[in-house]
């Protein structure tokens, strides 16, 4: 018993130093929040938006023009290959179907493995 | 318009809308920063390195949370990485040399710099950051959990160990009132 009311008074001592330490900290951190901060007008936050959504088309328009021009690569060089040579289209093929199930296999082991 | 309809119009890309949603929600994201990262300059340029980040990710916001609660998670995120790639550079560094420019603008405006700020400025961001979140803005630990993409046991753990660590420094002898209310 004596033990228990030792460990509890312990217990409550401890509550109340951590609630105190969330006070200063509290405290502490008011007197940060009540500086003035600078805030920028209107004009420039809708500048900075405006600045930003150009920044993002060009990014857009720069990916869309690389994903076209890999596609168009890729096609012009499977057509031809198709036209052309068409053993090595069928190698192609088959070389990309065993690298694809020899890479998905490794991966599930690797996984398998980590567990 | 209210925060919602605000949203709604950003989503559709009206740059009006964005400006008034972010200067609204500039001083809390401001001063949010500069708690975590003590460092007035460098609070500002992550404020506004998120504001560019949301214009990005507008359309990615479902509405679950407060608008103000998933800046605050942008802002963490950002400042994590950035500190993580920067973390050689002076100006980035730990402890006493960050915060003491903080120290000096706050005694500049009559403020007093207190030893529980710091204690809370030696601590590092891993502690500091989910201290604040919870103590000082009432986030559960779910939630600071989902902001720092932690489990929340361990998000308790480092509020926990953030807690003890400012209570060895400070060993607390007065007694003010806190107020523990999510803002």
């Amino acid at each position: 018993m004596t033990n228990q009311k030792g460990s509890s008074s312990s217990d409550e001592q401890m509550d109340k130093e951590l609630f105190d330490t969330i006070s200063a900290i509290n405290n502490g951190l008011d007197k940060l929040d009540s500086m003035d901060t600078y805030v920028p007008d209107d004009k420039w936050f809708e500048q900075m938006v405006l600045n930003q959504q150009e920044v993002q088309k060009k990014k857009y328009r720069r990916e869309l023009a690389w994903f076209i021009l890999s596609a168009m690569l890729i096609l012009s060089g499977v057509i031809f290959t198709m036209l052309e040579l068409p053993m090595l289209f069928f190698m192609l093929q088959a070389a990309t179907v065993a690298i694809t199930a020899i890479y998905s296999y490794k991966g599930v082991q690797k996984q398998v493995g980590s567990r | 318009m209210d925060e919602k309809e605000l949203i709604n119009s950003a989503k559709k890309g009206d740059h009006r809308s964005f400006a008034v949603l972010f200067r609204n929600h500039y001083p809390l994201l401001v001063k949010y920063l500069m708690k975590i990262t003590m460092n007035p300059d460098i609070a500002e340029e992550i404020a506004q390195a998120t504001m560019a980040k949301c214009v990005e990710k507008i359309h990615l916001f479902n509405g679950k949370s407060k608008f103000s609660s998933w800046l605050i998670s942008i802002a963490t995120n950002m400042y994590i990485d950035q500190h993580r790639k920067k973390k050689r550079e002076r100006e980035w560094n730990e402890g006493e040399a960050t915060s003491r420019k903080l120290q000096w603008h706050m005694e500049s405006k009559n403020e007093e710099w207190t030893d529980a700020l710091a204690a809370l400025s030696r601590l590092t961001d891993e502690m500091r950051i989910p201290l604040i979140l919870k103590h000082y803005y009432g986030y559960s630990y779910d939630e600071i959990g989902e902001i720092l993409n932690i489990a929340a046991g361990t998000a308790k753990s480092r509020v926990h160990h953030g807690l003890l660590a400012v209570r060895r420094e400070l060993k607390v002898d007065d007694k003010p009132k806190g107020k523990l209310v999510k803002r």
